[in-house]
């Protein structure tokens, strides 16, 4: 039996210059699980601002959440049902340090199928002396198979020149 | 074609150690992951220190820490240190997990922000469980990491795992 890859890097973008979202389309079904990474900054004079992860792009009331979110004094927990995106993490804007990136990961188990889409989600964003660590779950509800990803911010903020998205597939045999 | 995700260095400990030390990272991957089974040698739960070459000076750390009853978070300018690993005074036989991404280690140019996870189930009244952010702010690229305990040793049996993984 020929061996295939289990853990494959499909595509890799690094923005040259300042964008509104990072889009991976075509997905193929051939994978078993994706795991989506991104690692970058905002241009908005903000600390940060979630990035949603959308689905085929889908913008319906038919994401929901759980996280709970800890910034080195208070810990916190929030569910939201219902809404347009879910998130993958936070960007650092530019009220941070320039240099200090946040890096954020989401699972999205069986994509392909034909059963509500969940992914796990974290995020790390330790900015020296302030900042935040998320850890989420997110449900899409949606039995259609995932074809395409948008990363952007339900806000309106904009990805930063030098951020940098990956997604890979994962087979489970 | 190049494998995404390639073991670099794997080592089970035979006898115990005052730290683990991976080095002559090569710059070739895109991102590391350190994966760890560990346990101390201190009578109790000990910390575990996360230092990048050699430098102790420039890290900060804000994390999420459960223990079954109580759950705190904390802001640390100090050198990134995690993780409660199980000691002699622990279930025995029991190896606490952790889990540490750090992505574009290679950077020159950039800070290094790192994603821990690391959990110390001991199926007792007091295990626990961290989710952290690490911040390493020299901007050199990353050839060394060394996993230190704040009070004793590492105990033998424990194994650590460094993988590189590549975007493209």
């Amino acid at each position: 039996m020929a061996a295939g890859k289990t853990y494959e890097a499909i595509a890799t973008y690094t923005l040259g210059s300042d964008s509104a979202d990072i889009t991976f389309s075509s997905i193929a079904s051939s994978w078993t699980d994706l795991r989506v990474t991104l690692v970058g900054r905002i241009t908005d004079a903000t600390t940060s601002a979630l990035v949603g992860l959308y689905p085929n792009n889908d913008t319906t009331s038919t994401h929901s959440r759980t996280l709970i979110e800890a910034d080195g004094t208070s810990i916190s927990s929030a569910r939201t049902t219902n809404a347009s995106y879910a998130p993958i993490g936070t960007l650092p804007g530019s009220s941070v340090a320039a240099g200090i990136k946040h890096y954020a990961a989401a699972d999205v188990f069986s994509y392909a199928g034909s059963t509500y889409k969940t992914w796990l989600w974290e995020s790390s964003g330790d900015q020296n002396g302030s900042g935040a660590v998320y850890r989420g779950v997110s449900l899409w509800r949606s039995t259609s198979a995932i074809t395409s990803i948008v990363l952007k911010c339900p806000g309106g903020q904009t990805l930063e020149a030098g951020t940098t998205a990956t997604l890979y597939g994962i087979k489970n045999a | 074609m190049p494998s995404t995700y390639s073991l670099i260095k794997g080592e089970t400990l035979a006898s115990s150690a005052a730290s683990y030390t991976f080095s002559a990272i090569p710059g070739t991957f895109s991102d590391l992951i350190i994966r760890t089974s560990i346990r101390g040698t201190w009578s109790s739960w000990d910390f575990l220190t996360i230092t990048l070459n050699a430098d102790t000076a420039n890290g900060s750390t804000i994390y999420l820490r459960g223990n079954g009853s109580v759950t705190n978070s904390n802001d640390s300018g100090d050198a990134i240190t995690q993780y409660f690993m199980p000691g002699t005074g622990q279930t025995s036989n029991t190896f606490g997990s952790c889990d540490i991404y750090i992505p574009n280690y290679a950077s020159s140019s950039q800070v290094k922000q790192m994603s821990v996870f690391a959990t110390g189930e001991n199926a007792a009244t007091e295990s626990y469980i961290v989710a952290a952010a690490d911040l390493h702010t020299a901007t050199a690229a990353v050839t060394g990491i060394t996993l230190t305990p704040a009070i004793a040793s590492i105990a033998a049996g424990s194994s650590f795992y460094l993988y590189g993984i590549k975007s493209s």
